[in-house]
């Protein structure tokens, strides 16, 4: 039944406004439709391969030119002082690690000038300060400054035996690195260290903060059970605003590090108290005194005592430069044997299809359904 | 199927007598309601009779817990203000993703589990819970409001009292009430006619609103009305009918007056439905029998169709293993982390990080420490894929509604969102073909009456032939169309043409053709047809009435309709219907000649594609009536299977027929049809064509359709000289290989036949086989038949063998048959053409797709894994039941080789992007337990964690998901072939999901080793520090891996790499700035700034992305040369 009306009712209905026609609703989207192939792909190894192979020396170069002294003192070589024949670590484990302390000395020689900013360091192999139970044991609203109860979450160093909280409380706290090195060269003229500025700025203007007259908080609430002193005591030199949670190396130490072998920042050389040492750490001979308080042996943990350079890329550490020029040659071989498959694999080229397409986009455009 | 006079009903179906053996009593009296509710008695509305039996108080008190009165409000909405909150949070809990998060959110309250931040684990899932809330509270509102303007709106109600109509809210009627409707305005409820204001005790609706359809629906007054000494409204009587039911097309009732002793039959013919519009008619009364949410209107719109789309079977299956990876690290780490912390001995006091004894209870601290890895390793099962599988779903189906090219008179509907990878994958294609295939705009094109072909009148014999006669009033009278007076003053006119409506288009073509050829339908009412015959030369007019005595509708058992009238003192029964419908029943008296003759013709227009219908008439004798009218009456008034006992009644008196001739009707094929199947054909789809019409018909169609290409030879073309060629394949446009594939001949094959030598060969061994064994043999000679053929095969097979087939193999059946190119089954019924869908469903590996119009495809649309509904001429059952809704087939061209195919890929990269890019968080963790004694400690912060999957990442994805293209539109048209890239999922393989897995651990490896090995000597990189380094690789790593994975690059998707990576880095940067002590035990404080500053940082991450995506790469490189997917034929 095809009457006239039927056929105007067609032509009106074709007339009458379609789907909104813009390139978004119909999946017109402008786009590029690359076909990577050997083809395709052989200038980008190629750019790759020609990047990264000079970064990758530039980065080993850089890393070869930072100087690092590296010393571990766990056990034979930081001998007692006072025992003779025997390790400072022995001294701790006969003490069965409550509170003894040993003090010893050791010589070393740098056999070139370490010039610049020289860094101490005190590294840890084996410490799991990332460890989960532990890297919670600690109270930031405490370490603000508040006076109020800590968190559960310092357990269990959260409270002293009589119930009162412990001022820093947690595990962290409780167990922060309390080995003291002392620098000295040719056994006579001790290295002048800054034990400040070692911290982020950012952590010790707003992240640590001291409770209201601290020294008498301090010293009225009970101490982690492993601190010989108080909080308020950690610095001997009480002027320097270095004492309380604001202490650098408490600071430094409550920064959690990332894997178990790990190095945090002691000392930084003074370079402007002694001419000596103006342009950094000249080579010679150096003893460093240690007061060895921090046991290690009963997890096979080592303690190490390093002296570095820097530089635009931090310590030392030649991963980064080999692993670009591992990947840039990687890139540049891929690169070859995509060339050879290139000129051999003869295949339908991908791109002629993508041009009729685009032919056929435009056609359609055209107005071709 | 065109040629069904009435819509068949689905009797059979188990849904309908489920309704119907729940049965319910209410019985009413006007203005005054009381409900009973006795079981397995009819469904009863009385009408100005006390209820019988009980009383009203005494039913009231009795079922008032079961049932509140049946009053005609509306109510869609789901919650109310209090119950929104714990009703909805309840149905979001059904979620299975939600309940895992929340149990894990759960148990990580508990505190030896505790992995993550307590209070920033909350966000991901309150996000969403909030988000959905806020999705359902506005849609619920929309409801609400347009609820209440529903049941405010005014109806006329019949007041008892005062004997006159009052205006009354619709949502105070209750069942039993009278209500007047006036013109254009709405039916408030289901009622059963009573009287009308027009002279004919008609009336017109516009039911529109119901099915969609814009023709005029003529609706009666029962009989029993009609003779009445007073009106309707003051008469008693009682109506029993179904109970409350969904179906739209059916409804059968029975009037019991308390005066008179006969009962009156009333069906769906006197019954008008909510919603539907009175047009023309100036008022009709009715009584209200469904009300509010018992209407069938209301009820019929509750159903939803749930389906799933095949990936999610793929998703499933890598769920299970990503849960056994899961299981096995999670394990794997909670056992080395009690061997680990064991392993200091009794040493552990002394050791600073051992914090809680580790010898205290293994047990214990084993149990906790899985369920703490499994909170902390939960992303590698991706419960929340699910989540933005179901949003990207969504979206895609906006973009596809939105195409432009689908669009002819509607745009694609799309009612199902679950399913559109689906139509990237459909393996066959089960078509109908009138209206489907065909336009269903019927052009009269010949008939042939007593053995001569007439094509117009001009051919007619000068002398009035009596057969002709006969032949042109069963066109004229024999069908339900009625009539539209436009200007019924000129009734008396030689020349005047009323205008015919109804619902069957075979029908109206028919009456419009009887009355060109002069024999005219003038005026028709329930009780009598005015017919006017012209003489050849149409100077004179007589007009004849024929009193109705009984009209037999069609039905799809049956095939045919019949009338019966008596002219003067004859009595005559028109017939007419499909050919193997009326041939058994002719009467021996016919001339064989003739009969020989028509059947010659038949065969002629089946060749020419056109639908022929067989007219045969019978005269009664008044005895002959009167004895049959009796069982009708009987049958008529049944309450159970009305349908079947009046379809039994009509086949005893449809019998000794004599044969008038033959028409032929013609059906055009739709535009592009030809191309469109051509296209399906070469995308390796296969069509199966399951039509009402016979052999001839559909091979001819096929041919013509281009579904199957037989070579024509001269001699079977003798008669016809506008026989439809397929036209050359090379005019639509397809690459070399498609178009071979479309020249090469069909090898046709025939179930019969094949039966025939079977039984033969059966014959000659022994006496008789059983249909069983005879299917069996046929089968598996079909089976080597089909195998050894090298063209492509094409099988027939007809309704008569299918039942035999559907009855003993099915599976076997099917089986042989998917290895044909394209299947033809004619004269099958609805019932088979559902039942052929569900075995095929059950045997084929691939997906399967129906589409059709009418409403004998709706069975095969809804069990098909992905129905589609043609909007057609035969109203809008299939479109309410499909779960997309096209104007022409041709559209399925493009859904499934551009849409289907897109979102294939596109879900199967969002897939695969969420499982590895999730693993690669998994593992990045888990190589960190090796460097923190297995304790479940992570370095990124609990935001990181719990945000990383979510607000940094999601975007990109996303636009992949909706803008993605692994070809164009125009090229996968161009060479359909590509759609079995998607077909048999070669983009979402086992191995797929294995190699993405890889790629991560690769990934994972690189940005954790990276970075542990260039951080190993820095100071400043303390825990934090690390973390933030390494989730700045894995964000920008997963950002960059879409444009990997995805085939073509775009505006949206660098915007949103672009924005996502700023939202991360904006995020941080705040937070870092501002957050002291935000999350206890985790300050980010000027973190992500000390780490900015530094050279090394961005060295190695440079690095670590570059390396992280290099295999991937290289790998594709390597893939794309040595096999392009979408550069080699695939044959």
């Amino acid at each position: 039944m095809s009457t006239p009306a039927e056929n105007e009712a067609d032509n009106e209905h074709q007339k009458s406004k379609k789907p909104a026609d813009t390139a978004f609703k119909q999946q017109r989207l402008p786009a590029w439709q690359p076909i990577i192939t050997a083809n395709t792909a052989l200038p980008v190894f190629l750019a790759i391969g020609l990047i990264f192979i000079p970064i990758g020396i530039v980065l080993v170069v850089t890393s070869e030119r930072v100087l690092e002294f590296d010393l571990d003192y766990t056990d034979t070589n930081c001998m007692s002082l006072n025992v003779s024949n025997t390790t400072c670590a022995d001294v701790l484990a006969q003490a069965n690690y409550t509170g003894a302390s040993c003090t010893c000395q050791k010589s070393f020689t740098l056999d070139k000038d370490f010039e610049g900013d020289v860094y101490f360091y005190y590294g840890l192999v084996n410490y799991y300060q990332n460890h989960r139970r532990y890297v919670r044991s600690r109270d930031d609203n405490q370490l603000l400054g508040k006076k109020d109860a800590v968190s559960s979450d310092c357990q269990p160093f959260q409270k002293s035996v009589n119930g009162t909280d412990i001022t820093p409380c947690g595990a962290i706290a409780n167990s922060k690195f309390n080995d003291s090195l002392v620098l000295s060269m040719n056994g006579n003229i001790s290295v002048p260290l800054l034990r400040t500025g070692i911290a982020w700025s950012t952590d010790k203007a707003v992240k640590f903060k001291n409770p209201d007259n601290p020294q008498n908080w301090f010293a009225t609430n009970p101490r982690p059970p492993n601190w010989q002193q108080d909080a308020w005591h950690l610095d001997t030199n009480l002027t320097d605003d270095n004492n309380g949670y604001q202490n650098e190396d408490f600071i430094v130490w409550m920064r959690t590090a990332a894997m178990p072998t790990f190095r945090k920042l002691y000392r930084k050389l003074s370079l402007t108290e002694s001419t000596t040492f103006q342009n950094g750490l000249p080579k010679g001979t150096y003893v460093l005194t240690i007061t060895y308080n921090y046991p290690v042996t009963s997890f096979s943990g080592r303690k190490q005592f390093i002296i570095s350079t820097t530089s635009w890329m931090g310590g030392k550490n030649p991963f980064l430069g080999w692993a670009y020029i591992t990947v840039g040659i990687i890139c540049m071989i891929t690169f070859v044997v995509f060339l050879v498959l290139h000129k051999t694999w003869k295949t339908d080229d991908p791109l002629a299809y993508q041009m009729r397409s685009m032919q056929m986009n435009q056609r359609t455009a055209a107005g071709y359904n | 199927m065109g040629n069904c006079t009435a819509v068949p009903t689905l009797r059979r179906t188990p849904h309908i007598s489920r309704t119907q053996s729940r049965r319910a009593t209410v019985s009413s009296i006007t203005n005054g309601a009381q409900v009973s509710v006795p079981r397995s008695e009819p469904y009863i509305v009385h009408h100005n009779v006390p209820s019988p039996v009980e009383s009203p108080i005494w039913v009231a008190i009795k079922n008032r817990r079961r049932h509140k009165p049946h009053t005609n409000r509306i109510k869609t909405t789901r919650y109310n203000i209090l119950t929104f909150i714990p009703k909805n949070l309840f149905e979001q809990f059904r979620r299975v993703a939600n309940v895992y998060f929340a149990i894990l959110i759960g148990l990580n309250w508990i505190p030896i589990v505790n992995a993550l931040s307590k209070q920033v684990a909350f966000i991901p899932l309150t996000v969403i819970l909030t988000i959905t809330a806020i999705k359902d509270l506005v849609e619920d509102l929309k409801r609400w409001r347009s609820d209440a303007q529903i049941n405010k709106q005014i109806a006329q109600v019949y007041d008892k009292k005062t004997k006159t109509f009052i205006p009354c809210k619709w949502q105070d009627l209750s069942v039993g009430n009278v209500v007047r409707v006036r013109t254009d305005e709405t039916v408030p409820a289901d009622i059963l006619l009573l009287s009308s204001a027009s002279t004919e005790s008609t009336c017109y609706l516009d039911t529109a609103a119901i099915d969609g359809e814009t023709n005029l629906k003529q609706k009666s007054i029962p009989s029993c009305f009609l003779n009445l000494d007073k009106t309707a409204e003051e008469t008693s009587f009682e109506l029993q009918c179904d109970p409350p039911n969904d179906d739209i097309y059916r409804f059968c009732g029975r009037l019991l007056f308390s005066t008179g002793s006969n009962a009156c039959p009333c069906d769906n013919n006197n019954f008008l439905l909510r919603g539907c519009v009175l047009r023309i008619t100036e008022y009709v009364d009715g009584l209200i029998v469904y009300a509010g949410n018992e209407t069938k209107i209301i009820k019929s719109s509750r159903q939803t169709i749930s389906k799933h789309a095949l990936i999610e079977r793929y998703i499933n299956r890598d769920v299970l293993f990503s849960s056994l990876i899961l299981t096995t690290i999670c394990l794997l780490c909670a056992g080395l982390s009690i061997y680990w912390e064991r392993s200091f001995g009794d040493k552990w006091t002394f050791v600073p990080f051992i914090v809680d004894d580790p010898f205290d209870n293994s047990v214990r601290d084993f149990f906790a420490n899985t369920l703490r890895f499994v909170i902390l390793f939960q992303v590698m099962v991706p419960i929340a894929l699910y989540v933005s599988l179901d949003l990207v779903r969504v979206l895609q189906m906006y973009t596809i509604a939105r195409d432009k090219h689908l669009k002819y008179e509607h745009p694609i509907s799309c009612r199902t969102f679950t399913i559109n990878e689906d139509l990237g994958q459909i393996g066959y294609v089960f078509t109908d073909k009138t209206g489907t295939l065909t336009q269903n705009k019927l052009v009269f094109k010949m008939m042939s009456v007593g053995g001569i072909y007439y094509s117009g009148r001009s051919e007619l014999p000068e002398k009035n032939d009596p057969l002709i006669q006969h032949f042109l009033t069963t066109l004229a009278i024999c069908n339900t169309s009625f009539i539209v007076h436009d200007h019924p003053e000129f009734m008396h006119r030689l020349d005047y043409q009323p205008k015919y409506e109804g619902d069957n288009a075979d029908d109206l073509v028919l009456c419009q053709t009887a009355s060109q050829f002069g024999v005219r339908m003038i005026s028709r009412s329930a009780q009598t047809i005015t017919v006017r015959y012209l003489d050849s030369s149409n100077s004179n007019k007589q007009d004849l009435d024929y009193d109705i005595l009984c009209l037999l509708p069609f039905d799809s058992t049956r095939k045919r309709m019949s009338i019966i009238v008596r002219l003067n003192d004859q009595i005559f029964l028109y017939i007419k219907g499909a050919e193997s419908s009326i041939w058994p029943h002719l009467s021996p008296l016919n001339d064989t000649h003739t009969k020989s003759t028509i059947e010659q013709h038949s065969l002629t227009f089946a060749e020419q594609g056109y639908r022929s219908l067989l007219v045969a008439y019978r005269q009664l004798t008044l005895r002959e009536f009167e004895s049959w009218f009796e069982r009708y009456r009987f049958a008529a008034n049944a309450l159970d299977n009305r349908e079947e006992a009046i379809s039994d009644a009509a086949t005893e008196i449809e019998v000794d027929l004599m044969l008038a001739g033959l028409t032929a009707v013609e059906d055009k094929l739709q535009d592009g049809v030809p191309r469109a199947i051509a296209t399906l054909r070469c995308a390796g789809i296969k069509l199966w064509l399951l039509t009402g019409d016979k052999q001839a018909t559909a091979l001819s169609t096929a041919q013509a359709a281009s579904l199957i290409n037989i070579p024509q030879t001269l001699s079977s073309d003798s008669h016809s000289t506008s026989r439809n060629i397929a036209p050359a394949a090379t005019a639509w446009d397809f690459d070399r290989s498609a178009q071979a594939r479309l020249n090469q001949h069909t090898h046709m094959i025939y179930y019969s036949s094949q039966l025939i030598e079977i039984d033969q060969q059966l014959r000659n061994r022994e006496s008789s086989a059983s249909d069983d064994v005879r299917t069996e043999k046929t089968i598996s000679r079909m089976r080597e038949v089909i195998a050894a053929q090298a063209s492509p095969v094409s099988l027939v097979v007809t309704g008569e063998d299918l039942s035999v087939i559907l009855r003993y193999k099915p599976k076997e059946f099917i089986r042989a048959a998917s290895e044909c190119q394209s299947v033809l089954f004619c004269r099958v019924s609805a019932t088979q053409k559902r039942e052929l869908v569900s075995v095929a469903k059950s045997v084929f590996k691939h997906r399967i797709l129906a589409i059709g119009d009418g409403a004998n495809d709706v069975g095969m649309i809804r069990e098909s894994h992905c129905g589609v509904a043609v909007y057609g001429r035969e109203g809008s059952q299939a479109v309410a039941a499909g779960d997309f809704a096209v104007d022409r087939f041709e559209c399925l061209r493009r859904l499934l080789l551009v849409h289907g195919a897109w979102c294939f890929t596109r879900t199967s990269e969002l897939i695969l992007y969420t499982f590895m890019h999730n693993c690669a968080y998994v593992f990045v963790i888990f190589f960190h337990q090796f460097f923190n004694g297995f304790s479940g400690a992570v370095s990124l912060h609990s935001f990181y964690l719990t945000l990383y999957s979510s607000l940094f990442t999601v975007l990109p994805q996303c636009a992949a998901a909706l803008f993605d293209q692994h070809v164009p539109a125009e090229r996968a048209l161009h060479e359909p072939q590509l759609y079995q890239y998607t077909l048999h999922a070669r983009c979402y393989r086992m191995w797929s999901y294995w190699i993405n897995i890889l790629d991560a651990i690769w990934q994972s490896s690189v940005i954790f080793f990276f970075a542990y090995l260039s951080y190993r000597n820095e100071f400043y990189i303390d825990v934090s520090a690390f973390g933030f380094s390494i989730a700045f690789s894995m964000i920008v790593t997963s950002l960059i891996h879409v444009l990997l994975q995805t085939s073509r690059v775009d505006i949206s998707i660098i915007s949103s790499i672009a924005f996502s990576f700023l939202v991360f880095l904006g995020f941080t940067l705040v937070f870092d700035e501002t957050c002291v002590v935000c999350i206890p035990g985790e300050s980010p404080y000027q973190v992500s700034y000390h780490t900015l500053r530094k050279a090394r940082f961005w060295f190695t991450t440079a690095l670590t992305i570059f390396t992280a995506m290099l295999p991937r790469f290289t790998i594709k490189c390597l893939y794309n040369t040595i096999r392009y997917p979408f550069a080699v034929n695939y044959e």
